[in-house]
């Protein structure tokens, strides 16, 4: 198993009083695997793939990553979890602004210690950006700029990809083009993935699907 | 309709306390100095033009001789009898006891009505007044430091400045030695119409029209423009924060702006209150910037009293008065300075598309274009004053090199600085440090109006600190050449130096004449010294900046005058070039020797010559030298023994610890003008730092999510910061440098006319890194708090989808 969540619980506290976002959830993704995570807005998908991005820590339960609990480790631990074993892939893109786009496709893997440049140089050329490689995120489109995000993520190797509507801010077809890629990749690279989104379409296009309704999984 | 609008723009500030602080203070402090400076300026200038009205009379009319410096007796004799209405004064320097006054003898009968300061009713005794031992009026001050020296009676006048003394004429003519020689005449206001005409009863007099400026104005004109230049240069480092504050803040709003304007706000009512808005933040932030100027103008006059009295023998009170003027002028420029810093922000807002979006990071983001252009125009200002140093003449050309140099280096920075990262961004091959250079290098457009004032201001302080060390090593290393003699001691009469002239050669290695009589010389009034040539302490010590080889013989045998340096550049005069001295004798230059801090010409002859050409000069003053060990015990017999008073013999070294305090007091404005000029830098730092604070969550949080933790992210945050500033620094030094010397070989030559050799001072430059790092670490600690602390959950808002 490469990650799994146990008895997890997450609540807010907002002005309207405390929010309880995730409810006891167990959940487990074995290594390799494709899971769309659907729900409504404020079911509490995000959450549930930052807690196991290791970005933020559960009220109560257990979130294992080979052995590992992630909630107990400290600031550094959780730290070094997301340089080791997670690539993150948002709706924003959130590139580097002042990196040109083979330093930021380079960047994750240079932090994890694993920057293989035979499988960058692959990378690059099945996402097919070879020739944007010295340009700045500002002056890509969306969908470029969302595969970069996935080449940055894939090039560090991680054991784990979390998608966080990695398509929201594409088009239909771009956004088709991009999961394609994406779940090509992950595939080759053995990674398992993690991917939030809003579309039946698109979860279908995974391995497995998990509905979160009201902070549990249905 | 306006007033609902102004709430919602006004909400702005109120979510946002700090950078409404911020931009309230930055003006506020750019404000505060250059009212302060103003204020001083404006004091100083009101006292000359008191003493002038009151010593000069310069709202009369007056005659004054065409050539020389003076009008003979029989020229007033004339003038009275052909009907012309005109006083005599005579006026000149007196020494009474320690202290040197300003004499100026008038007549108390014939003085017209109108003239400044005296009146004959400020006598009461008109008898007493005209008679012997006589009245001296002077000031409080004055009279203080003549109580004991002079059997005149001194009658204080609040009207008279310090270090000036109205006498009777007739007294006035004995103790300066002018028998039959007038100084200048008075003409009243009434005369009668049927005068005979000047040119043909006396053409070897001139009248001068009243409203000259006055003449110690003129003099210290240099000392006030360069308190002015550091009032501006503080107050455009201050203009730096309003423009980069109102900037954001404008843009910021733009999402408020659309909106306002598609409910159907009128671009005119949309500018007119923006304006209003900053019309009132101006007028608040200039009411405390006039406040705070008024403290550090009040702080600071005392030293530059201090400062003019030492350079110039200005008399400044050291009392602050309130002047309207002042308290307008100051709020003119706190409101101009708001108005020119937000012009481009006003006329975005006028000429900004309805459905353009906000892009607070983007109006951060100089195009690097902008970058180049600025680069140009700085290359462009630095080749200027590099072409005004060689080819220019005078002291606004001095200053057009200074203003030149230091817009120049500043336009200069953000372009060398960016290229310097670019270099080292490329040079590095780990991921964090590729990205630290980066991210430092996409900062910089933010921080680049803070920067150069940074640099402006680090470029002042190693600047003026070299130019002020390199004068202090001089200044004490000429002091230890020019005070030479082990004890200097001062007769109260002549019959008290006859004596002294006997009792002192058995008692002391050799002594040496201190006398001196003013005169003029190539038009200048100046005054001229007698030196013991042939003793060997000219010889071995006097600093000579040129001379013939012989020229301490040559001065000795009477055949040739030392100049000092102000009166040989002022007057562009060399060696071999002949000197009519006053009585009418020709002497050739044979030598030009330093002489600082003395605004006057000075000119030295020998001794013998001296005497035979002036045989009534006071010979009370004079130079001992003994063995250094002797020099207690003599001085101790010279008042136990001989009978001097203790303030009248002086040891070399109380005098040369008397001469370091006035030097060092002199130089405590600039040193606080510097500081303070540092301290709005820091704060145009700090109030950057804060700004890209509150917008650098998007470019950190996709760090913090590939695992760099929030410390780290803070210490490079810090590391950065350093870098810039440390950067800053390295850049400020040559740009230093090159303003000290221009200050050394271009300003000082043209404002007090002696030139200083420059002088390195690293230690002192390592002193300054110190404080800017210091400062550097203050003006990062708020947004560094912020960072560090920041919780995870508003990192993670980053990622939100739905932000």
């Amino acid at each position: 198993m490469l990650l799994s969540l146990r008895n997890v619980s997450k609540s807010y506290t907002t002005a309207e009083g405390r929010l309880d976002i995730l409810k006891a959830i167990d959940f487990d993704l074995d290594a390799g695997e494709s899971v769309a995570l659907t729900g409504e807005s404020g079911s509490g998908k995000s959450t549930l793939l930052h807690l196991a991005g290791g970005l933020d820590h559960p009220d109560t339960g257990q979130i294992l990553s080979a052995g590992r609990d992630i909630a107990a480790l400290d600031d550094r631990g959780r730290a070094e979890y997301r340089r080791a074993a997670v690539g993150l892939v948002f709706q924003q893109f959130n590139l580097i602004p002042s990196l040109d786009v083979a330093a930021n496709i380079s960047f994750h893997a240079k932090l994890a210690g694993r920057h293989d440049r035979e499988w960058e140089r692959e990378l690059v050329g099945r996402l097919g950006v070879e020739a944007l490689l010295s340009r700045y995120p500002e002056q890509l489109s969306g969908g470029q700029q969302q595969r970069v995000a996935i080449g940055r993520t894939l090039a560090a190797r991680p054991p784990l990809v979390l998608a966080d509507e990695p398509t929201g801010n594409l088009d239909e077809s771009t956004g088709d083009a991009v999961i394609g890629i994406m779940l090509s990749l992950t595939k080759s690279a053995g990674a398992a993935l993690l991917m939030v989104t809003h579309s039946s379409r698109l979860a279908q296009m995974l391995d497995r699907k998990v509905h979160l309704s009201g902070g549990k999984i249905v | 309709m306006l007033w609902t609008a102004a709430t919602a723009l006004l909400s702005h500030w109120r979510r946002r306390p700090l950078q409404l602080a911020t931009l309230v203070l930055g003006l506020s402090l750019a404000t505060a100095l250059w009212s302060g400076v103003q204020a001083i300026n404006a004091e100083a200038r009101a006292s000359y033009a008191r003493a002038s009205s009151v010593l000069d009379q310069k709202e009369l009319t007056q005659l004054v001789p065409r050539r020389g410096d003076s009008i003979p007796q029989g020229t007033y004799t004339k003038l009275r009898r052909a009907g012309w209405n005109v006083s005599p004064v005579i006026e000149g320097d007196h020494r009474i006891g320690n202290t040197r006054v300003r004499l100026i003898g008038i007549d108390p009968l014939t003085m017209p009505a109108k003239a400044g300061g005296f009146k004959t009713g400020d006598t009461s005794n008109l008898t007493a007044f005209m008679s012997q031992p006589g009245v001296l009026i002077v000031s409080q001050g004055t009279a203080l430091k003549l109580k004991g020296q002079t059997r005149m009676q001194l009658q204080i006048s609040p009207d008279m400045p310090d270090g000036a003394a109205f006498t009777d004429i007739g007294i006035a003519e004995s103790v300066l030695d002018r028998r039959g020689e007038l100084s200048r005449l008075l003409v009243a206001v009434e005369q009668r119409p049927d005068l005979p005409s000047l040119g043909t009863l006396a053409p070897e007099i001139a009248l001068r029209e009243p409203g000259d400026r006055p003449d110690v104005a003129q003099l210290t004109d240099s000392f006030h423009l360069n308190l002015t230049a550091f009032g501006f240069l503080a107050f455009v480092v201050g203009l730096f924060i309003v423009y980069a504050t109102v900037g954001l803040a404008f843009e910021q709003r733009r999402t408020t702006f659309r909106t306002l304007r598609s409910l159907g706000l009128p671009l005119s009512s949309l500018t007119l209150l923006l304006v209003a808005e900053l019309l009132v933040l101006a007028f608040v932030a200039g009411v405390v910037g006039v406040g705070i100027g008024y403290i550090v103008a009040s702080l600071l006059l005392p030293d530059v009293a201090a400062t003019l009295q030492g350079l110039y023998g200005a008399s400044v009170p050291s009392a602050l008065s309130i002047r309207p003027s002042w308290w307008a002028t100051g709020l003119a420029m706190a409101i101009a300075g708001t108005i020119v810093s937000s012009a481009e922000s006003l006329w975005r807002v006028r000429s900004m598309p309805l459905l353009t979006a906000a892009q607070p990071r983007a109006w951060l983001r100089a195009t690097t274009v902008g970058i180049r252009l600025q680069l140009t125009v700085g290359l462009l200002l630095l080749i200027m004053s590099g072409a005004l140093a060689t080819f220019g003449h005078g002291l606004m050309a001095g200053f057009a090199v200074l203003g030149c140099l230091l817009l120049g280096a500043a336009l200069m920075l953000p372009g060398v600085l960016s290229a310097c990262l670019a270099v080292l961004q490329k040079r590095s091959s780990r991921a964090l440090v590729t990205w630290f250079w980066a991210d430092t290098r996409q900062q910089l457009p933010g921080l680049s109006l803070a920067l150069m004032a940074l640099l402006l201001a680090l470029a002042a302080n190693v600047g003026v600190g070299t130019m002020v060390s390199s004068f202090r090593m001089t200044f004490i290393g000429w002091l230890d050449q020019r005070l030479a003699a082990e004890l200097y001691v001062m007769a109260r009469d002549e019959s008290e130096a006859s004596r002294l002239r006997a009792w002192l050669p058995a008692r002391s290695t050799s002594v040496l004449p201190i006398w001196s009589v003013a005169g003029e010389v190539l038009g200048e009034r100046l005054e001229i010294f007698g030196a013991a040539a042939d003793d060997p302490t000219y010889r071995d010590n006097w600093p000579l900046l040129s001379g013939t080889v012989d020229v301490w013989d040559r001065i000795a045998a009477g055949r040739g005058v030392l100049v000092n340096e102000q009166f040989w550049r002022r007057k562009g005069v060399g060696i071999g070039t002949g000197l009519v001295l006053p009585g009418g004798w020709e002497v050739p230059i044979v030598g030009v020797y330093s002489d600082y801090g003395n605004p006057k010409g000075q000119v030295i002859v020998g001794i013998d010559a001296f005497a035979a050409h002036y045989p009534q000069v006071s010979k009370l003053r004079y130079g001992v030298r003994v063995p250094p060990a002797d020099a207690a015990g003599l001085k101790e017999r010279l008042i136990s023994e001989f009978g001097l008073p203790a303030q009248n013999v002086i040891d070399q070294t109380t005098l040369k610890r008397q001469s370091r305090a006035v030097f060092d007091r002199t130089f405590v404005v600039t040193g606080a003008l510097n500081a303070f000029t540092l301290g709005v830098a820091g704060f145009a730092m700090f109030s950057s730092l804060l700004t890209l604070s509150g917008i650098r969550l998007p470019q950190l949080a996709p760090l913090w999510a590939m695992g760099i933790r929030r410390r780290d992210l803070a210490l490079l945050e810090v590391l950065r910061t350093l870098a810039l500033w440390l950067a800053t620094f390295i850049a400020a030094v040559p740009v230093g440098l090159a303003l000290a010397w221009v200050l050394l070989s271009i300003v000082n030559v043209e404002a007090f006319g002696w030139r200083l050799p420059m002088r390195i001072f690293p230690r002192d430059w390592l002193i300054l890194a110190i404080v800017a790092l210091s400062a550097a670490i203050v003006s990062i600690f708020v947004p560094l708090r912020r960072l560090a602390t920041i919780a995870p959950s508003d990192l993670l808002r980053v990622f939100a989808n739905e932000r």
